[in-house]
């Protein structure tokens, strides 16, 4: 069990980021049930904040004579942006329950032409 | 103002004059109904009105334009006439400018005075003749729409404006003589003119280009010396065959010669592009009186007058024009002798003159065929005008069979018809009689055998139009139809053309009897021949045997000659003689009867050689070439087909083929860049 | 050593509850498990000296956004679809998904930054001032502008969201918002209940605009009860 105790890197969570946003892909991709592909999504970009996060911290880049965090302010933003589009998103799956009466994306063929 | 140079300078305003009437025919009869609507009272008490002014402006316009031609002739005749040209860029592309303007010089002026001489009182006789027709206002349109191309054309200044103009008189002629289109043979009469001249058109630009190819490096260099000068003008082309003919004296001048040559070919009704001329005859009479017979056809003359340089490098073409000119002189003649329709007569008539002109041209005698352009145009108009008067008053009548005897019922049509039978058979020192005499004169100069042809020729139009004379006017009636009284509107016109057909000839013969008569002026030969002309003129003046005492002497005989047969044939004891010859010489009468079977010869290539051909190609394009394009589609169709499955709608699979495609992009970025 | 257990229990913690979230029959608990996932990476967080957007991330993803999403599935129902089916998609999408994790995710991170210390300096300030103020510097020096965009933003989704969601198709009555209970998430029992509430509801209303309501039936094939609610 020597990896335990080892030492955290960058690639650590790295790896760990790389994990969690191919899981929600694989729900992205997969998941029946429109909500379901919602929470992926989400789960997505709190993968890629886990980067920013994370390379924030192993390498802020000085700035003038203090590190300037764009690395946080970033994940702040995806914060924002994710926030919005789950309202967005949330009531988009309202109107299509209320067009289709069902969550199942396999109904949702309007693309189709 | 209105000094001498007012007249020259301001000469585009005759081509303005009856563009402006043909807008303002357009305008009322065309835009005015769609305005008030073509049921409604507005219209209904307007319309008789814009009949009217429709005809005024028309004829106005083209009196404006005489009025304006007319100081022109005054200084051409005077000797102070100051050749002129302005130029406008028209087309331009860098350093190539296409340009239109006018050019005024001896040659212009006269046909200006041609068309509008001519033009003003045709319209003056189309109101008498057309005047219970439905189509009166149109009608004048179209005529002043003809009257626009036709001045635009006489004005000029280069080969390409020639050409636009060209193309606009062969559009007012097609639509002329469609004017009845309802009327099968004059819808296919039109078509088939238009087709005709499309044959000849071509070769005309492929002979502009050809000669603009061989010349453009010399054109280049003259634009840059020479601001005044544009490209193709006509002036250009004689300062580059008279001054720097070493340009060129490489190139194949006989072939771009005769490529100019086929558009006159077809315009002016040459073998074997005549076809089209004696069934533009199912077209109004006045039509075929004003262009086909005086204007539009003898732009053909017109155009190989105003490229004449050209010509005259090459001996060859010079040959080919003479003997196509001498061809159709006697192929026309012959087939005039045995037409009873009275204007087809003419048709082969105008053909047949036509081809004298082209042989004089041909020979060298550039006045002698302007000369007589210059004289048919007036009496043969004035024939068209009676044979018109002629079958107005017998109810629409052609048939000379079904004539006779209307020399007391018609007489000043009669009086008129005999006037201009004895001037176009060159006798009594009429018009055609000095014109005639020029042709031979330059003919026997330049070969003998085409001397003789043509002065037989000469015999054989007095028979053929004495023919027509006395069967139309002496004997008894033979038709059915009640002869109608002549028309003032239609009288006038012909005896004011009656005039030139007698005198202008000798007028402008040069002869010295001429000072007898007070009457000072050069002759039309002294007046028309260019500068560059003159002196090769002199060079070659005379080898003929005949002096021009003897030549008068021989046309004259052979016009009484023709004269007598016909005399002895039609008149004395009708159709008896006739018959008796007919059966001597039946299958030459076939021959002449059929036209020499040109039709049949153009509808069997046609149907043997030209419709397989094009099923050939037709069966290769929808084949081969079909064929390719076919696969092209079909291939992508299917595989549309295919791809169309990857269009499920739903959006999951469109995610995942786009990290599809982003995972394999970022494997091949792994393999390509990381070590 | 502390660091490093820890960091191995909140990402065993975050990717057996994302694998919850995806494979999870039922979708409330992977709404549930989602909520964990999301207090595992807000551990991750503060391991990486991130102490304000953790605390942001359990307020805004742990407890807002959760709750819009149990608000989402109240309205739609607990539906069940038939998932075992294994589709040519699902086949696509392992493939895809190994791809990126084998292939690409993992050797990418291995060979860009295997062991790479925090700079110590770094280290220092964050023990002695925390990185809000940074976060804060940053915020609103260099990123002011996105920062006022980001505002920009979360107005126009929420008024977006409104217009999205009160939005009415063709047939649809007013304030009625139909769901279709899925035979396994209704008992008999609650299918009776709402049967009577039903037909009471229909008697105390008139003929016609149940008509109209029965219209959209039309678009769909599923047979289902309509609630008025």
């Amino acid at each position: 069990m020597d990896f335990l105790t080892a030492h955290i890197g960058l690639s650590h969570y790295l790896i760990l980021a790389a994990l969690l946003f191919t899981i929600g892909l694989l729900g992205v991709i997969t998941s029946r049930n429109v909500i379901r592909v919602l929470m992926s999504l989400e789960l997505m970009l709190n993968a890629v904040n886990i980067n920013f996060v994370a390379f924030n911290n192993f390498l802020a880049p000085m700035y003038g004579d203090h590190f300037l965090f764009s690395g946080q302010a970033f994940a702040i933003f995806i914060l924002t942006v994710s926030a919005a589009e789950a309202a967005v998103g949330l009531a988009i799956v309202i109107a299509l329950y209320r067009r289709y009466s069902t969550v199942d994306m396999e109904r949702f063929t309007a693309l189709n032409g | 103002m209105f000094d001498t140079a007012w007249w020259t300078q301001n000469v585009a305003l005759i081509p303005v004059y009856p563009l402006l009437a043909f807008f303002l025919v357009v305008f009322m009869r065309g835009a005015l109904p769609a305005i008030f609507g073509a049921d409604s009272a507005t219209w209904k008490s307007i319309e008789g009105p814009t009949k009217t002014l429709s005809m005024l402006a028309t004829v106005t316009a083209t009196f404006m334009g005489l009025l304006h031609t007319w100081p022109l002739v005054m200084q051409l005749l005077h000797g102070n006439l100051l050749p002129y040209q302005v130029n406008e860029p028209w087309l331009q592309a860098g350093q190539f400018v296409l340009s239109i303007g006018y050019l005024i010089d001896p040659l212009s002026v006269m046909m200006l005075f041609v068309v509008t001489f001519i033009s003003l009182f045709i319209q003056i006789y189309t109101h008498g003749y057309m005047g219970h027709d439905d189509g009166y206002a149109k009608f004048y349109g179209y005529l002043a729409l003809f009257n626009f191309s036709m001045l635009g054309l006489v004005l000029s200044t280069n080969l390409f404006q020639m050409y636009v103009f060209w193309e606009l008189v062969g559009v007012s002629s097609y639509l002329l003589i469609g004017f009845w289109y309802t009327k099968k043979d004059a819808a296919d009469a039109s078509i088939k003119a238009f087709l005709m001249n499309r044959v000849g058109d071509f070769g005309l630009l492929l002979g502009i280009l050809g000669f603009l190819y061989v010349s453009y490096g010399w054109w280049q260099d003259l634009l840059l010396t020479n601001p005044d000068e544009v490209l193709l003008s006509f002036t250009g082309i004689e300062a580059l065959v008279t001054g720097s003919p070493a340009v060129l004296a490489a190139a194949p001048m006989g072939v771009i010669a005769f490529l100019i040559f086929m558009g006159p070919m077809a315009k002016s009704a040459q073998v074997p592009l005549h076809t089209w001329l004696p069934d533009a005859m199912a077209g109004p009479t006045p039509i075929s009186a004003l262009i086909h017979a005086a204007t539009m056809v003898a732009a053909g003359i017109y155009l190989v007058g105003r490229v004449y340089p050209i010509f005259q490098l090459s001996p060859e073409a010079m040959g080919a024009v003479a003997i196509i000119g001498t061809i159709t002189a006697v192929i026309a003649a012959s087939i005039a002798f045995v037409q009873y329709d009275i204007k087809k007569a003419l048709a082969y008539s105008t053909c047949s003159q036509l081809g004298f002109m082209m042989a004089a041209m041909g020979c060298g005698a550039f006045a002698a065929g302007l000369f007589h352009l210059f004289t048919h145009a007036f009496f043969k108009a004035m024939l068209f005008l009676c044979s018109g008067s002629v079958i107005h008053a017998c109810e629409d009548e052609q048939d000379m069979r079904k004539m006779g005897g209307l020399w007391n019922k018609l007489p000043v049509t009669a009086w008129t018809y005999l006037i201009g039978t004895i001037s176009i058979s060159g006798m009594f020192w009429t018009s055609g009689f000095w014109s005639k005499d020029e042709i031979l004169v330059g003919a026997q100069n330049f070969a003998m055998p085409i001397f003789w042809i043509l002065a037989v020729t000469a015999g054989a139009t007095a028979f053929y139009m004495f023919r027509s004379f006395f069967m139309t006017f002496a004997g008894s009636y033979r038709g059915e139809a009640h002869v109608h009284k002549e028309i003032p509107a239609m009288v006038l016109p012909l005896a004011v053309l009656a005039v030139p057909s007698i005198f202008i000839g000798f007028l402008l013969s040069g002869s010295p009897l001429l000072a007898n008569i007070g009457w000072t002026f050069p002759g039309f030969v002294e007046l028309i021949t260019p500068g560059y002309l003159t002196h090769a003129a002199h060079g070659a003046a005379h080898h003929g045997p005949f002096s021009h005492g003897d030549i008068a002497n021989i046309s004259m005989a052979f016009g009484f000659g023709g004269f007598a047969l016909a005399f002895m044939f039609y008149v004395k004891p009708l159709n008896t003689v006739p018959g008796k010859i007919k059966t001597m010489f039946s299958p030459l009468f076939t021959l002449f009867a059929n036209k020499w079977y040109f039709d049949e010869l153009y509808n069997n290539f046609l149907k043997l050689i030209y419709l397989p051909f094009a099923n050939f190609t037709s069966r290769f394009d929808k084949g081969f070439v079909d064929g390719i394009v076919n696969l092209v589609g079909g291939g992508i169709w299917t595989g549309g087909g295919a791809a169309q499955a990857l269009q499920s709608g739903r959006v999951q699979s469109y995610i995942a083929t786009i990290f599809f495609g982003v995972v394999v992009l970022a494997l091949l970025g792994m393999v390509w860049w990381l070590p | 050593m502390m660091e490093s257990i820890i960091f191995w229990v909140f990402a065993t913690f975050s990717v057996v509850a994302a694998l919850g979230v995806v494979f999870h029959k039922s979708i409330i608990y992977s709404a549930l498990f989602l909520i964990a996932a999301f207090l595992s990476i807000a551990g991750i967080f503060v391991l990486n000296n991130a102490d304000f957007l953790a605390v942001a991330q359990t307020v805004v993803y742990g407890v807002g956004l959760t709750i819009v999403i149990l608000f989402g599935i109240m309205f739609t129902g607990d539906q069940f679809f038939n998932d075992s089916a294994v589709t040519k998609r699902q086949l696509l999408a392992y493939l895809i998904v190994s791809l990126m994790t084998f292939g690409v995710l993992l050797p990418a991170a291995q060979f860009a930054y295997s062991v790479i210390p925090t700079p110590p300096m770094l280290r220092e300030i964050l023990i002695t001032d925390g990185s809000t103020r940074l976060l804060g510097f940053a915020m609103f020096n260099q990123y002011a502008l996105p920062f006022e965009v980001a505002s920009v933003l979360l107005l126009a989704a929420m008024v977006g969201a409104i217009l999205i969601s009160k939005k009415r198709f063709e047939g649809e009555e007013e304030s009625s918002i139909k769901y279709t209970p899925s035979d396994s998430a209704l008992t008999d029992e609650a299918r009776g209940l709402m049967e009577s509430t039903l037909t009471s509801l229909a008697a105390s209303k008139p003929a016609d605009e149940l008509d109209a309501d029965g219209d959209d039936a039309s678009t769909d094939n599923v047979p289902r009860e309509t609630v008025e609610v």
